[in-house]
This record gives structure tokens, C-alpha cells and sequence, in this order.
């Protein structure tokens, strides 16, 4: 596990974008309703992302600064309309429940902010390292919170019957809840705690004293 | 747990006689059954409360009774024990034990929200309100129970108030006329007194107060005709109007700045 390079293993667990710096939730809420659509999802963004650290990497130092968000958002949507049209192509019925989730890639926070932050002062192998370990953290939350949600809101996973629910005459009465979007909330947060559990370092100071805010 | 009970004696002294009308409408079977949720909510209630507080080195946060009682007291007739535990167990976690113990919105009312969108077909929506028929003798307890808590101070009266017109205005403007055998039906009367009217959970402020309660006596009247999927619409009213309290009292401090 060591061997693996820093940028790589860093972003999964100890600097997830996800847990510690709290960016990317906005599609994480919406396509965690299943682990297939989470699956996909995790597959477009991994893509995306690596390929836009790598290019924006390789040109970095012959963007002029005043107009390199322009360019970033530039690759980073080019990018994002390939994945588009080739999951409409192939994979159409995936295409149908991702909706616009998949287009939505262009304004993950992660994406452009991985390229603003390490890819424009790195070289490629770095930032391609970098970008597939930021890539692959998010994957993890979403995976977590969509294996959750499918298993408590529907009983099943990848749509084949895990807990047989009650209207098939098992046992399990599905959590409506968990299909409704404010599951990925409560669950994005009860991983957080558990993350900042294990590493004490990532709990921020508190902003009003325990004692007053309690009050209010 | 003896302890609490008696620190608690009035809170629990208020919501024993709506429970104690509820077991008597409910009949002999379901008074079991009610009986035995309150045994088992008490029961995941207390264990949750322990283990966070030795977790946190905290002691044990107060009110895990009331929030008990209060949950049972609001459920429906029929519901599963499995769905209730798991209701209580989020009540109990995202509503106190997150906050420390001490809970920002009433921890009954996270609870059967967490129910009412959860389970809508396991009897936690109180269907076919309408053909039901009124329940005064519940509403009746409700308000002697709303009595006690106001007399020790655990109530706004001005949110009861505030609530009492906003549902003739929200009648008036959803149903075309005033309809005065509303509160009679469901939760209302408990709902707009234990829920909505608490001082943990009502606005700071008198005037926000009267706000606050004129919102939720008017979203229970727009919900309760506007939303076929919730034919009370107390506890999602409640639960915005609680929402919205912190702001309320922004708002009523809040003064146009003179050039």
C-alpha cells in the first residue's frame, strides 16, 4: 500500500474531496439512488477528471493566467460532451436515468478544482496520479451512499432482491426516505462523522461555543 | 431513569392524558400494541441516549421521556413495530444525540416526519382523515395536557394563538369557508400545542412567535387541502414552521436602514 504514490492514495481516505473538503455533493445527492447509476456516474467522473488534469498538466505553462479558467472549462466540457455522447450511443437506457447528471460533470466542483489547484502546477504523471485518486474518492462515497440507499430505500442491489420486501411477501418494509434525496444528506454526513472519527484532524474548530449554540 | 421521570413529572403529567385518550379511542388491541411501542421506543430511546453520552463523556441529555411519549402519542393507530423503531432511532440520533443531547427541533417531530415519508402505506399518514370520524374526546386531552405544559411555562401561547387564526385564515382562503370542526380532526390540537407551540422550538421573540404560529396554523389548512398524500399535514407543517423559527426571528428584528 505504501508503494503506491502519494497523489494517488492521499485523496481516497486522508484528503477525500468528498468527506473533508465537501465539494462534489451536488451529484452525489442526485444519482446515489442506485449503485448502478453511482457506478457509471463514479466511471464518468473518473474519466473526466483524469483526462482534464492530464491535458490542462501538458499545457500548463503556455496558458496565459488571465483567461485560464476559460480554458480549463473548455477541456473539462469537451471532455464531458465525449462521455455524453458515447453513454447516449451505448448505453442509452443509463443515459436515461443519469438525465442531465452526466453533462452536470462540467460544473463538479472537483474537476475544477483539481485542475486550478495541482494540475496548473504539476507535471502530467503527477497530476494523472492526482486526479485519478481524487476520482476514485469520490467514487467511494458515492458507491457507500448509493449501496445504502438501494439497499434500505428499494431492498435490492444492482436491482436484483436483496431483502425481500413485504408487498413480495418477505419481511422487509422498504425506508421511502432513502429514495427521496435528503437520504444522501443524512447519510453523506453519518460517513463524514465516521471519517472524522478516525481521523481526528479533519474536525474543524467549532464556530459558536458548544454551550451557546445548543441554546439557540 | 427514575430521575429524569420526576425532573420531567409535568412534561410527562401533560402528555399522559392525550396518550390516555388515544389508548381509550384506540380500543383494547391496539392500546396493547400502543403500549408496547411505548415500551420498545423508550427502550432504543434510553439505549441511544446511554451510549452517546458515555461516548462523548457526556451525562445523559434530558426529555428522552416527553420525546418518547410525544412520538407515541401522535402515531396513528396501526403501525409496525419495526417501522417505529426505526423512526425513534433516527429521531433519536439526527434530532438529540447529534446536538449533544440537547435538540434544536423537537426530536418527536424529526421522528414521525422520518415515518411520514418513510412509511406513508404503513398507517403513518392517518388516510381517509376526512371519513374518519372527529375525535374530540383526544383533542379534549390534548388541550388539559396543553394546560399543564403552559401553566409550567414549556408553552408560547402566542404561537396557539397565532396558529388559531392563521387556520381560520388558511379555511377561509383553501376551503371557502371557515371550518370549525378542523381541529377536531387528527393531530391538530396536539400538533399546533406540543409540537409547534414548544419553547425549545418556537421563536425567542413575542412577534416572531405570533408569525411562527400563524404559519403553521395556515400550512396545516393549505397541506391538509391541497396535498392528497398527507391528509393531516400537522407534523409537515410543524416541521417547516420549526424550520423557519430561527429566521422568523431574524426577520422581526430586521429594520429598513433610513438613507
Amino acid at each position: 500500500m505504501n508503494k503506491l504514490p502519494l497523489p494517488l492514495m492521499e485523496p481516497i481516505m486522508a484528503n477525500n474531496p468528498v468527506t473533508l473538503h465537501v465539494l462534489g455533493i451536488c451529484s452525489a445527492l442526485a444519482v446515489t439512488t442506485s449503485v448502478s447509476t453511482s457506478l457509471v456516474m463514479s466511471g464518468a467522473l473518473i474519466f473526466v477528471l483524469t483526462l482534464s488534469n492530464v491535458s490542462i498538466s501538458l499545457i500548463r505553462n503556455h496558458i496565459p493566467p488571465t483567461i485560464r479558467l476559460i480554458i480549463q472549462i473548455t477541456i473539462i466540457a469537451s471532455l464531458v460532451i465525449v462521455v455524453d455522447q458515447l453513454l447516449q450511443a451505448y448505453w442509452f437506457s443509463m443515459s436515461k436515468r443519469l438525465s442531465v447528471f452526466v453533462g452536470l460533470i462540467v460544473t463538479n466542483c472537483i474537476v475544477l478544482g483539481r485542475a486550478e489547484a495541482y494540475a496548473m502546477k504539476n507535471p502530467p504523471l503527477r497530476s494523472f496520479q492526482d486526479g485519478l485518486g481524487n476520482g476514485l474518492g469520490y467514487s467511494l462515497i458515492l458507491v457507500i451512499v448509493g449501496t445504502f440507499r438501494e439497499l434500505l430505500g428499494a431492498g435490492t442491489l444492482f436491482g436484483a432482491p436483496i431483502f425481500i420486501t413485504e408487498s413480495d411477501g418477505g419481511w422487509f418494509t422498504p425506508i421511502g426516505l432513502m429514495s427521496l434525496p435528503p437520504s444522501a444528506f443524512f447519510l453523506l454526513g453519518l460517513v463524514v462523522w465516521w471519517v472524522r472519527n478516525r481521523h481526528p484532524e479533519q474536525v474543524e474548530p467549532a464556530q459558536v461555543p458548544a454551550e451557546e449554540g445548543a441554546q439557540k | 431513569m427514575l430521575i429524569k421521570l420526576i425532573e420531567n413529572k409535568y412534561k410527562v403529567a401533560g402528555l399522559s392524558l392525550p396518550l390516555a385518550a388515544r389508548l381509550y379511542s384506540d380500543g383494547t388491541e391496539a392500546a396493547v400494541d400502543r403500549l408496547m411501542l411505548l415500551v420498545l421506543a423508550l427502550f432504543i430511546a434510553y439505549a441511544l441516549g446511554a451510549k452517546f453520552a458515555r461516548e462523548a463523556d457526556r451525562p445523559i441529555g434530558p426529555g428522552i421521556i416527553p420525546f418518547v411519549l410525544m412520538f407515541v402519542v401522535f402515531l396513528p393507530a396501526p403501525v409496525s413495530l419495526v417501522s417505529a423503531g426505526v423512526a425513534i432511532c433516527f429521531g433519536s440520533i439526527f434530532g438529540r444525540e447529534v446536538f449533544g443531547g440537547k435538540p434544536i427541533l423537537p426530536p418527536a417531530l424529526i421522528a414521525l416526519a422520518f415515518a411520514l415519508f418513510s412509511y406513508p402505506d404503513d398507517g403513518f399518514q392517518l388516510r381517509h382523515l376526512f371519513d374518519q370520524t372527529q375525535d374530540p374526546v383526544f383533542a379534549a386531552a390534548s388541550l388539559a395536557g396543553g394546560t399543564i405544559y403552559l401553566w409550567k411555562g414549556f408553552l408560547a401561547w402566542r404561537v396557539v394563538a397565532g396558529a388559531a387564526l392563521g387556520s381560520v385564515l388558511g379555511s377561509q382562503l383553501t376551503m371557502g369557508s371557515i371550518s370549525w370542526e378542523q381541529p377536531l380532526l387528527g393531530t391538530y390540537v396536539a400538533g399546533v400545542l406540543f409540537l409547534a407551540a414548544g419553547v425549545e422550538s418556537a421563536p425567542r421573540s413575542e412577534n416572531a412567535r405570533w408569525l411562527h404560529g400563524f404559519t403553521v396554523g395556515m400550512l396545516i389548512m393549505v397541506i391538509r387541502s391541497a396535498d392528497p398524500d398527507q391528509p393531516d399535514g400537522v407534523v409537515f407543517a410543524a416541521l417547516l414552521g420549526c424550520l423557519f423559527a430561527p429566521l422568523l426571528d431574524k426577520l422581526v428584528k430586521w429594520r429598513p436602514r433610513h438613507e
